[in-house]
């Protein structure tokens, strides 16, 4: 056998019993030397990537208790082991997994609540939001600048940190007070990164979670996928075909645009109109 | 290897006490004015796109030295290294201009899966032959030579042949590394693997040595039988300082660093643990009669 195929089937075994257990790798031990040792490397891995996904996962965490969260994030771990060397990356495949979850034929019998994982979803956006790339908040003034008459052509470059999570359940009071009960009624939660000057030359910045209600979550899905104000507008009339024409009846576009900006969660606009010499403009980021 | 960016910043690692500074700590650190002359982190954590940890590091780093110690290369992977993240590494480096950089005797990374653990090697002629090759293509990749630490360990592998110390003798001479060595590690894996750390050292070649570590460690059962676990969790233990004090007589002053990462103390905890190991510092480099200057060993690039 080649010297690295060697080497790559001893750690291709060692990782085998890391995962999942499986002990054939302790043959390739000092035989003088317990191979119960071995443990001791699969409680450090299984452990420490069940404490990223909380430090991650804070409200989850916080809402299933300890012991049930760190049961589904060492199933999840051996399922779904990170594939980066950079541990704040890892988990973003873990709402998705509560929710596709099939434990009934499994040894771990954990009941996974409905709105766990849109909780999920919810608490990966805010940590995705804390180290998202940064950007300078739209300019007002240039926003200002448009002419009326052209504000409707308006689309909006959200800043990189901004997330959407849409749920049918009141996630976002659950997030805010871990005793809450929720309720199966739909809702969408906006969350970005407010800039901030950290006072010293150095970029700062406070994660923002905002209620919406599930019309303006409609409203602000259709604007955030690069649609103008005109074409929001239009869903608004004919109701989105994404996401209903109830879901989107009752959506205020003025209050939106005004909690976006207030919250200084746009980093530029483009403006569509017929091509001219001058070409687009905008601030784009 | 390509010369590192020229910068305005302090760069170079003292031989003084630095800690390892963990985000919990950082702004407190900031704001006390950052009361130590070096500090170290883990690059990983900082390999972020921006946001307020990215911009804390380089707040620091506008103060004092830095040094990057990884926990991903994963130097022993029968694979190789992973060259996007070598890239990403690279990336961060000319942007922090650290004044030491560290990996470890280690792996970490098989079929691009990332365990999180530094994982023991089999000391074997092909393993030395693997560990070379990634070492020159990190070093490459980095433009700046890196230091290798000594593992922590509580097994090892019947195929191993060579001497740990002898292994990372031989990684310095064939690659031109230098070494960290951590005494805490040294410590552990003598008492865990029952060898003699004063022949461990008698092989290390002290020169290479470019950085010491100090850490706690913890004593747990397993199956029956006591074994100490290197977890950074506690104050530096008698034993380790005891051995600390031998390796510091042995090789002279080093640059030192406190590391704690688990159940971290506030502060000034961390700042207590660093003014122990300093007077020990101190003391021999009276005894050399050695005024505090940067040996050239220390410079990364």
């Amino acid at each position: 056998m080649p010297a690295d195929a060697k080497l790559a089937k001893l750690q291709s075994g060692f990782a085998a019993y890391l995962l999942r257990g499986d002990p054939a790798v302790a043959g390739a031990l000092r035989p003088d030397l317990p191979a119960g040792r071995l443990t001791v490397y699969r409680n450090t891995v299984m452990g420490s990537l069940a404490t990223v996904l909380g430090h991650a996962h804070p409200t989850l965490h916080r809402v299933l208790g300890g012991q049930r969260f760190t049961m589904l994030a060492c199933r999840f771990a051996a399922e779904a082991p990170p594939r980066l060397p950079m541990l704040w990356s890892y988990g973003a495949g873990f709402a998705d997994w509560l929710a596709a979850a099939d434990l009934a034929a499994s040894e771990l019998t954990i009941e996974i609540p409905p709105w766990a994982p849109d909780l999920a979803r919810l608490d990966w956006a805010m940590h995705e939001a804390l180290f998202a790339a940064d950007a300078e908040p739209l300019d007002l003034a240039r926003l200002a600048a448009i002419p009326l008459e052209q504000a409707g052509s308006l689309r909006l470059a959200p800043h990189p940190s901004l997330r959407l999570v849409r749920s049918g359940w009141t996630i976002h009071a659950l997030w805010k007070d871990g005793d809450t009960v929720p309720a199966p009624l739909p809702e969408a939660v906006l969350i970005g990164r407010s800039p901030d000057d950290g006072g010293d030359g150095t970029v700062g910045g406070e994660v923002r979670c905002i209620r919406l209600t599930a019309a303006d979550g409609a409203l602000a899905a259709t604007l955030l996928s690069g649609a103008t104000l005109d074409e929001a507008v239009g869903s608004l009339i004919a109701g989105d075909e994404t996401a209903g024409a109830e879901t989107v009846a009752g959506a205020d576009l003025q209050s939106l645009l005004a909690l976006l900006l207030q919250n200084r969660l746009l980093a530029g606009f483009a403006l569509d109109r017929p091509p001219s010499l001058t070409g687009r403009e905008g601030n784009d980021p | 290897m390509a010369a590192a960016a020229c910068s305005p910043l302090p760069r170079l690692v003292p031989v003084a006490t630095g800690i390892g500074l963990r985000e919990p700590h950082r702004e407190a650190f900031v704001a006390a004015g950052s009361p130590i002359p070096w500090v170290e982190i883990h690059p990983e954590n900082y390999l972020v796109p921006g946001g307020p940890r990215l911009a804390g590091i380089l707040r620091v780093r506008r103060d004092r030295p830095v040094s990057c110690h990884g926990v991903g290369l994963s130097l022993g992977s029968a694979d190789g290294l992973d060259p996007d993240h070598l890239m990403r590494l690279r990336a961060l480096y000319d942007r922090l201009d650290p004044g030491l950089i560290s990996e470890h005797l280690s792996w970490s990374v098989t079929d691009a899966i990332y365990l999180n653990d530094l994982l023991p090697l089999p000391y074997t002629e092909d393993s030395l032959v693997r560990v070379r090759r990634n070492i020159d293509h990190a070093q490459d990749a980095f433009g700046r030579r890196i230091l290798v630490e000594n593992p922590a360990a509580c097994l090892a592998f019947a195929d191993s042949t060579i001497p740990e110390a002898e292994f990372l003798a031989e990684l310095a001479a064939r690659t031109g590394c230098g070494l960290l060595l951590d005494v805490n590690n040294l410590y552990v894996s003598s008492i865990n693997l029952g060898f003699d750390p004063a022949a461990w050292l008698d092989a290390i070649p002290a020169d290479a040595v470019g950085e010491l570590h100090l850490a706690g460690h913890a004593r747990m059962t397993v199956g029956g039988e006591e074994l100490l676990i290197d977890d950074h969790g506690s104050v530096v233990g008698d034993a380790v300082m005891a051995l600390y004090a031998d390796v510091l007589d042995r090789i002279g002053p080093r640059p030192v660093l406190i590391e704690w990462d688990n159940d971290l103390p506030p502060l000034d905890g961390l700042l207590a643990e660093a003014g122990k190991a300093q007077r020990l510092l101190d003391a021999r480099m009276r005894q050399a009669e050695m005024p505090a200057k940067i040996p050239e060993v220390h410079c990364a690039g």
